[in-house]
């Protein structure tokens, strides 16, 4: 949930990386952490099983410096995709300003994807919250697994397949390699910053 | 030959490195198949054997997957994190209120995640907060019966009866509440009974806290019927499973057999007579195709998938 602070003029809002399991919502972050390392104002926390799967959650604090003349901080969250963690995600979405959706770009997880697409739109729905009108950007990752000849999807089935009605910016990424991530996550931040500005005017006050 | 089984073999490593276990399995099935049903395969025994292995090994780290996303109690850094990033409530400099109900979010919060220990340490302090000791009170009783120890739960209900930390009104409110929990977990309300003096209990006071609202800003729709009135391609209405939902778009598949049906249903075909079955129950509406595309993999290659948009529900 957005907190305007008008007295310091200082906002902070939540972005949530979201997408099926092992989609690389992690990797994201991670990728995020040691880039830009300017704007990190914290350590990444992670919660985690012992394989590396995300259990709670990850968090990534960051601060964009003065935005027409506010401090704007962002809390960057990701939730864990593995199907049985539900309600976890729920938990994590609460108060959610912008969405980053993962949809991973092998062959085989084509159903994954558009499950949690709809589980998202599921989740959303229970804090009245609609998917159509919530800033939100997509996230064609593991791009770079095309090279090594492994059976992806093309970025326009893809489209087809999540992004017909939504129509929200997408990109093709590999959050491996780093490409791609730091444009999803500028698009999701302008986005969601316009969507506050629109409804708080907060840049105006 | 040998090429391609290299080929799937290299994506099974690769699923199998990602900790995409399932698919990983089915590749290795895939290739086992394959050089069972292929007679010029030298050393057939010998591969099949070496996929055999690797089948194994995937099945041991699925298991373990499994035991490890049960195990959930985290560390206190941890636990502080979660306590103060889920708290949304700002505690203001100063001002004893607003810290509270920020401590009271943070401590759903911990419940939330399945931190028992943790959240009740911090609804005991909460008890002596006037505005939410009640809450707290529930929640503790919450928390322990999560945690199994029903019995602790009970003492500390009759002890609030004793000590008069409560008055009657929140006593009433607090009993009500475990007895519903109770009858919930199907755990035995005449536990709660003795000595407790208070008779002629309402169960009307809405006591759940606040919990979040389930909105239905759209509902979900599982199956829909369509009868084509005019022009009847079949005397019978057809009725179509929902394989995907977002907002007033619903996804049907149609198989490749129903050919009469794919042709009618062209995109901005506008259908008047629409049975939408949700759940809870059927509605009439209207609907128009929005989009028609053909499956061109996987095992519903060849089926169509149709976009409909609800109109008029
Ligand atoms: N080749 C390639 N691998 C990737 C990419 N992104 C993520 N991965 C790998 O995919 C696996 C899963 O990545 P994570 O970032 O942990 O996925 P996640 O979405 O956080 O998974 P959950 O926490 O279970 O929901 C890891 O082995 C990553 O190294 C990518 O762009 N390219
Ligand atoms: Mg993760």
């Amino acid at each position: 949930m957005a907190v305007f602070n008008l007295k310091d003029r200082e906002i902070q809002c939540k972005v949530v990386y979201y997408g099926p399991g092992r989609c690389g919502k992690t990797t994201n972050l991670e990728y995020i952490f040691k880039a830009y390392k300017k704007q990190i104002k914290g350590d990444m926390v992670s919660i985690n099983t012992e394989g590396d799967r995300t259990l709670f959650f990850d968090f990534l604090p960051m601060n964009l410096g003065k935005i027409n003349g506010c401090d704007v901080k962002v809390q960057l969250f990701t939730v864990p995709g593995q199907v049985q963690y539900k309600s976890t995600r729920k938990l994590v979405l609460k108060g959610v300003d912008g969405i980053v959706f993962v949809a991973d770009s092998l062959d085989v997880r084509r159903e994954k994807n558009m499950l949690a697409l709809k589980d998202l739109q599921q989740n959303l729905k229970s804090y009245d919250l609609n998917i159509f009108k919530i800033p939100i950007v997509i996230q064609y990752n593991k791009r770079d697994l095309e090279k090594e000849g492994i059976p992806l999807m093309s970025c326009e089935k893809m489209e087809k397949d999540l992004n017909r009605q939504l129509k929200a910016p997408s990109f093709a990424a590999s959050a491996f390699s780093g490409q791609g991530v730091g444009k999803t996550l500028q698009s999701c931040l302008n986005l969601t910053l316009k969507h506050l500005h629109k409804q708080f005017n907060w840049a105006d006050k | 030959m040998n090429k391609m089984i290299k080929g799937i073999l290299k994506q099974a490593e690769l699923y199998k490195s990602q900790g995409l276990l399932k698919e990983a399995e089915q590749q290795l099935k895939k290739i086992e198949t394959f050089i069972q049903t292929n007679d010029k395969i030298k050393n057939k025994e010998k591969l099949l054997k070496g996929i055999a292995y690797k089948i194994k090994v995937l099945n041991d780290d699925v298991k373990k997957f499994e035991k490890e996303s049960k195990k959930t109690e985290t560390s206190p850094g941890v636990n502080k994190i979660i306590k103060n990033l889920f708290s949304t409530a700002f505690a203001t400099e100063g001002d004893e209120a607003d810290k509270d109900a920020a401590q009271l979010e943070g401590a759903i919060a911990l419940f939330k995640f399945g931190q028992f220990d943790s959240a009740l340490t911090e609804f005991d302090q909460l008890l002596n907060s006037e505005k939410h000791s009640v809450i707290s009170a529930k929640n503790i009783i919450k928390c322990l019966v999560e945690q199994d120890k029903v019995n602790t739960a009970v003492t500390r209900f009759f002890k609030w009866h004793t000590e008069s930390f409560f008055s009657s009104e929140q006593l009433t409110d607090i009993r009500s509440f475990t007895e519903n929990l109770f009858e919930k977990k199907k755990l035995d309300r005449d536990l709660l009974l003795t000595g407790a003096g208070i008779d002629n209990i309402s169960n009307n006071i809405d006591c759940s806290e606040k919990e979040d609202k389930e909105y239905e800003d759209f509902i979900d729709i599982s199956s829909i019927g369509i009868s084509f009135s005019e022009n009847a391609i079949t005397n019978e209405d057809i009725e179509l499973d929902v394989s995907f939902q977002t907002g007033n778009v619903i996804s049907i598949i149609i198989s490749s057999k129903d050919n009469q049906v794919i042709d009618k249903l062209k995109v901005g075909v506008k259908l008047e007579n629409v049975q939408y079955y949700s759940p809870v129950a059927i509605f009439k509406g209207s609907g128009t195709v929005s989009a028609k595309t053909k499956i061109q993999s996987g095992p519903k290659k060849g089926d169509y998938s149709l976009d409909i948009k609800v109109e008029n529900m």
